[in-house]
């Protein structure tokens, strides 16, 4: 108006209002995970990510067919492993994408900060997704609130800090993108919107196996859907267009292939396709038959199909065309499964059934607000509102059983939380911004109506969530399109939010009609005398909004220490803090690893355990024996055997395996926790699962227990694991006060002094020693060993 | 010492030598073969040894060497001058003295052989602790006691301890190692005389062996003490002579347990065959028969010209592979490359298993061997591999490390019989389509 432009309607700046907020959004998203970037360097982090790094890097100097043929000979080696066939390929191809992109414009980027900076810039579209959907199911400022939430919720970024170049980063934002247009199919039954997430839900098989998890949610939204006797046209296009394409576009994969109508993982999905055909067909039967013929036809039409299910599925097993289940799957049943049976699955630490402590830390405020999300939804269930309620008891329980699935959960959770905080925050505000005068009136105009007043519900949905006391189930009623809002001539009753201006005539008319039932079955409201004075009522607003806000910043903080301190490691770079508070940095991984590139021959072979082998093929660029991509348990078994043999029987393996290098990693010197003595029970674990000589008693001390110092098992004193960390650890002086050879992680004194190794000779000691590496002795010129 | 940097720079670069154009691994280089023999430093006990040995020595110089002969701790006596070795071969005839040249210890002699050069060592009943070093360091364990067999004293020698003894038996099967005297070849183990110590091999040596060892009925004791505990050795176990062909380079050691026994004296009163085996012996250490070398190792799929780089070292499952290698064997006499034909040498396919194991076939007599092989179904990493392990013939060991990769995804046939019904299940899918789009568009 200053330069003369003509003032926007309120429309429009509430347009222009929420882009903005949206950018900024995306901004922070994006921002928040630098702190890896800024406190370390820009690189690769952890040990996946290595690999897909790598990958890239293939794809992008050899092309896309190479990429799709590579045959890798130098992992698992002498086995080698078909790259191409065995990997999800979405990551690389979107980094490549970007980086041919970026190299048109003229901008000459590194590889490898496309690669660091994939996951925050997908983090960006995955508030935007969030948004999208969460204004699907309830509104737009819940929306603004979900895009907040997820940006920066710890869960999420765990997995999406910059350097973090893994699969997660964006598959999670094709989750979102793929459940979004999945309910905008079901709202509006259009099957442009159900192609679409079909196309996301391709992207999302291409990017990650979690994918598994949508093709099971999916089916099963339409189960909870049949049963609570919501089924429609709509949810039939939807379902049907998504599961026939999604399930052809999924074997273009080559990595799912077949599995995507064999393994028993979809087949969730397969019986619901038929199941919800079956509905649909008796309920076509139904409309021309009368009702005597359609029982009898129902009833030979469910029990030939139950037959020919049944048949089908039991030859199908039987012949072994539909894939045995997975241990993976079975862990996610039964959290046992995998420790007691898999050791290879419970040995993963991300496996491993979730910790209470870690919901707080990952999810903070969100923990408890999602219950008030669930509540807001259950309060006027919409088929949208069911598919956020059907994935939010999806995630929990899963979330229980591994915790890398705290992943899944992140984003149902802020989008639960942001519902809740929405409802909370509108229906508060609306009681603050009102003046005093016209709420009693507007409370008086409408108590002899039926239709509850809106005091009434804000009150009674401020109490519950924040409060967490008493419930009062008394006030339970959809209120959000009460009187106030009847009064401020917005004309639709409908449940689906508090500034919802959209005109979707036939979806809203179809929530509408659902509306009136909900509201016809729910009690009558209490009479006002119950309530508490207008006044107080204001305060009680007034505290709710700011505890309400102060949840929220605390929230903030609570994200952005945990990004800083927590997930912003690279795992490759070890940092601590010294005496004085200031950091120290351990760069023993990449020392040994540059050591390992620049001193040995080119096709030299290193052994290690598997967690190091993406790592290695990485950053040392040697042939790895065995790596964290754990497709063959018995050669993993075969190295952990080398590892927990006497010296000359490891010998025998390694030769076997043409070994050049042993590296170990060695934590007792500064205090490294996850060293290989700390994983070295796995070791034992995974061969025992395989050569029934392998006894993890023989490993512990003569009461059982996992100890290091001079009462350690003999076989554990014997392996050679436990004679390369420890070799000439008695020299070293780590703690003061102590004797040489003190293990700062064990807080023990080394149970064996003066190792001599008879077929291993050290070839380097990183600084710290956190990484050891031996090399194999070969018999020499004369034979001798 | 050219030769043997450019063998330290070839052992380096065998495994890389895939990557290498055309696969070869070119010529393993094999020692210092010089055209004309050789210079070799021979070690006495003292000077009177110069003429009790006379006629052995004089044998080492019909061979066409020329040899150097110094006693037991000249200071003189070093293999290395200016950097470089002075010498190809050393005889050690010097059992008893205890005094030794600071650059000939065992591990000098260990190099010294390692470098594709030759000794020989002779001990005697009470050896020093030098020469048992010495033995050590190729292999052989002498021990405090020596060889005893009542039964096969050589009478007229022997002076009643039953130490002077024939040998029990002897490596018919290392040919090479008899094949430098044509009497040795048909002499028998009963004609060598032996008297010395009791001695066996050293367990984590994976090359040495014995060539010839005492009879079934001796034993290692003390004369005229009674056995009052289990020998350490009895019978085969007793070690006379035992060789050894180092790895790659073609060097040589050989343990002679008897240095009397070189003595003209003792050669004029034993069989005709025991001097033939004695100058066998030294004639094998000096190289003259049985020096192995493999050269020109290549693998190329069957009807395809050679191509260089790292498709040259990369095959798909079922293909079909030609393997070939060239044997040469070193003629002592003639001072040349000759090559070498046999009928046992084999190559396999090794992926911790040798999955294919295949005969390699020399067509003529040009020591051209080779093979055709099919590459297993298994895709992996996999060595050609070539392991010729013979007694008194220098190993070959050749690894040639190949990927075994899947079919492209361009390399399946386009059509199959077996399709046919998709084929027109797709195809009449379509029709069907179309004829329905038309019937309800025209309804």
């Amino acid at each position: 108006m200053v330069l003369g432009l003509p003032m926007p309607s309120t429309k429009q700046q509430e347009v222009l209002l929420r882009s903005l907020i949206l950018s900024l959004i995306c901004v922070v998203a994006f921002s928040t995970r630098l702190f890896s970037v800024l406190r370390y360097e820009s690189i690769i982090h952890e040990f996946d990510p290595w690999f897909n790094f790598r990958a890239t890097k293939v794809l992008v100097e050899r092309g896309s067919y190479e990429f799709w043929n590579w045959f890798d000979g130098r992992s698992w080696y002498p086995l080698g492993r078909i790259v191409g066939g065995t990997v999800y390929p979405g990551i690389m191809y979107t980094a490549a994408t970007m980086y041919h992109a970026l190299h048109a414009l003229g901008f000459n980027v590194d590889i490898r900060d496309v690669c660091v900076l994939t996951a925050p810039i997908f983090s960006g579209l995955t508030a935007l997704a969030a948004y999208a959907l969460t204004q699907s199911v309830a509104d737009s400022s819940a929306g603004l609130l979900a895009a907040v939430f997820i940006s920066i919720v710890p869960g999420y970024i765990s997995r999406s800090v910059a350097g973090s170049y893994d699969n997660e980063g964006v598959a999670i934002t094709a989750l979102l993108v793929t459940f979004w247009l999945f309910v905008r199919a079901v709202q509006t039954g259009s099957l442009l919107a159900s192609l679409l997430a079909t196309l996301s839900y391709l992207y999302m098989v291409a990017a990650w196996g979690g994918y598994i998890f949508i093709i099971n949610l999916v089916p099963l939204y339409v189960l909870v859907m049949l049963a609570a006797g919501r089924y429609s046209r709509r949810l039939y296009i939807a379902y049907n267009t998504f599961y026939v394409l999604g399930t052809l576009l999924s074997m273009q994969i080559r990595f799912v292939g077949f599995n995507a109508v064999q393994s028993s993982e979809h087949l969730g999905a397969f019986g619901v396709f038929g199941l919800i055909n079956l509905y649909a067909a008796v309920g076509w039967v139904r409309s021309f038959t009368s009702e005597r013929v359609f029982r009898a036809v129902g009833r030979l039409l469910v029990l030939t199909a139950l037959v020919i299910a049944g048949v089908a599925a039991f030859f199908g097993t039987v012949t072994g065309f539909i894939g045995p289940w997975t241990g993976r799957f079975y862990s996610l049943l039964d959290p046992t499964y995998a420790s007691k049976n898999i050791p290879i699955i419970a040995s993963v630490s991300e496996h491993q059934p979730t910790a209470w402590g870690s919901y707080f830390f990952d999810l903070h405020a969100l923990t408890f607000l999602t219950p008030v999300g669930l509540y807001f939804c259950f309060r006027k269930p919409t088929d949208e509102n069911l598919f956020i309620i059907v994935y939010g008891a999806f995630a929990i329980y899963f979330s229980g059983v591994m915790v890398r699935l705290m992943l899944v959960l992140a984003p149902v959770a802020a989008i639960l939380s942001a519902i809740g905080v929405s409802a909370t925050l509108s229906t508060y505000m609306r009681v603050l911004r009102a003046p005093p005068a016209e709420v009693i009136a507007a409370i008086a105009a409408c108590e002899p109506s039926a239709a509850p007043a809106q005091e009434d519900d804000s009150a009674s949905a401020g109490v519950s969530p924040a409060s967490s006391t008493s419930p009062p189930s008394g006030l339970r009623h959809r209120g959000t399109g009460g009187g106030a809002q009847a009064a401020s001539s917005t004309s639709t009753t409908s449940t689906a939010g508090v500034s919802s201006k959209r005109s979707k005539a036939a979806s809203s008319q179809a929530r509408r009609r659902r509306g009136a039932e909900d509201s016809s079955s729910r009690p009558s409201p209490p009479s006002l005398a119950s309530l508490p004075p207008v006044t107080h009522r204001r305060d009680v607003a007034a505290i709710m909004v700011l505890g309400t806000l102060l949840l929220l910043v605390l929230y903030v903080r609570h994200c952005v220490w945990v990004t800083s301190e927590a997930y912003s490691s690279p795992s490759v770079v070890l940092s601590a803090r010294g005496r004085d508070g200031e950091r120290i940095f351990f760069d023993d991984f990449r020392e040994a690893y540059y050591w390992l590139r620049q001193n040995t021959p080119e096709d030299a072979k290193v052994m290690s355990w598997w967690d190091y082998g993406y790592q290695l093929s990485g950053m040392a660029n040697r042939t790895t024996i065995v790596d964290n991509n754990t497709w063959n348990n018995s050669h993993i078994a075969t190295v952990g055997r080398a590892m927990n043999a006497p010296e000359p029987q490891a010998y025998a393996i390694a030769r076997k395996l043409d070994v050049d290098y042993v590296l170990v990693i060695f934590g007792g010197v500064v205090g490294y926790s996850s060293d290989d003595i700390n994983k070295f029970l796995w070791m034992v674990r995974i061969p025992g699962s395989v050569d029934p000589s392998v006894h993890e008693r023989n490993y512990l001390s003569d009461v059982g227990s996992y100890v290091v110092d001079s009462r350690a098992g003999k076989a554990l004193k014997q392996s050679l694991l436990y004679k390369l960390c420890y070799y000439r650890f008695d020299e070293m002086m780590t703690v003061g006060g102590q004797e040489a050879g003190f293990d700062r992680v064990r807080n023990t004194m080394v149970g064996v002094k003066d190792i001599k190794l008879k077929y291993f000779e050290e070839a380097f000691t990183s600084e710290n020693w956190i990484v050891r590496l031996y090399r194999v002795k070969k018999a020499d010129d004369m034979g001798w060993m | 010492m050219v030769g043997s940097m450019r063998h330290f720079l070839r052992a380096g670069c065998v495994l890389a030598a895939t990557c290498a154009a055309l696969c070869w691994s070119g010529v393993a280089a094999v020692g210092p073969r010089s055209a004309d023999g050789g210079t070799i430093l021979v070690i006495l006990d003292d000077a009177s040894m110069r003429s009790s040995h006379s006629q052995f020595l004089s044998s080492l110089e019909a061979r066409g060497y020329a040899t150097k002969i110094l006693t037991a701790g000249d200071a003189s006596a070093s293999l290395i001058s200016d950097g470089e070795y002075a010498y190809d071969g050393l005889f050690l005839l010097c059992p008893t003295s205890t005094k030794s040249s600071r650059s000939l210890q065992p591990s000098d002699i260990s190099a010294f052989v390692s470098s594709g050069r030759s000794v020989f060592v002779a001990a005697a009943p009470a050896p020093s602790s030098y020469i048992k070093s010495v033995a050590a360091a190729i292999g052989v364990v002498i021990h405090s006691t020596v060889a005893i067999d009542h039964q096969h004293a050589v009478s007229g020698r022997d002076r009643g301890s039953h130490t002077y003894i024939a040998a029990g038996g002897r490596d018919e099967s290392a040919a090479a190692v008899w094949a430098s005297e044509p009497a040795a070849v048909t002499a028998s183990a009963s004609d060598v005389h032996f008297v010395g110590p009791a001695a066996t091999l050293a367990v984590d040596n994976e090359l040495v062996a014995p060539v010839l060892w005492a009879d079934d009925a001796a034993y290692a004791g003390t004369p005229g003490s009674r056995v009052t505990t289990t020998p350490v050795a009895v019978g085969r176990e007793l070690v006379f002579a035992a060789i050894l062909s180092s790895r790659r380079s073609g060097g040589r050691a050989v343990y002679w347990g008897s240095v009397e026994t070189l003595a003209n004296v003792a050669e004029a009163t034993a069989p005709a065959g025991h001097a033939a085996t004695m100058r066998a012996l030294a004639g094998w250490s000096l190289g003259e028969r049985g020096v192995l070398r493999s050269r020109d190792v290549m693998h190329q799929l069957l009807g395809r010209p050679p191509v260089a780089g790292e498709e040259a070292a990369t095959y798909r499952v079922r293909d079909d592979v030609a393997f070939s290698l060239t044997l040469e064997e070193w003629d002592g006499p003639s001072r040349a490359w000759v090559p070498y034909v046999a009928s046992d040498v084999q190559a396999e396919l090794v992926m911790l298993n040798p999955y294919v194991r295949k005969r390699l076939v020399a067509a003529d007599a040009s020591g051209r061997y080779s093979a055709k092989l099919r590459v297993p179904d298994v895709i992996g990493i996999y060595s050609f591999r070539v392991a010729y392990y013979r007694t008194g013939l220098t190993p070959v060991e050749v690894t040639e490390v190949v990927s075994v990769r899947p079919f492209l995804h361009n390399e399946f046939e386009r059509f199959i019989p077996q399709a046919y019904p998709y084929y027109a299940g797709a195809f009449s899918m379509l029709v069907g389509a179309l004829m329905l789009t038309g019937v309800l568009l025209q309804s």
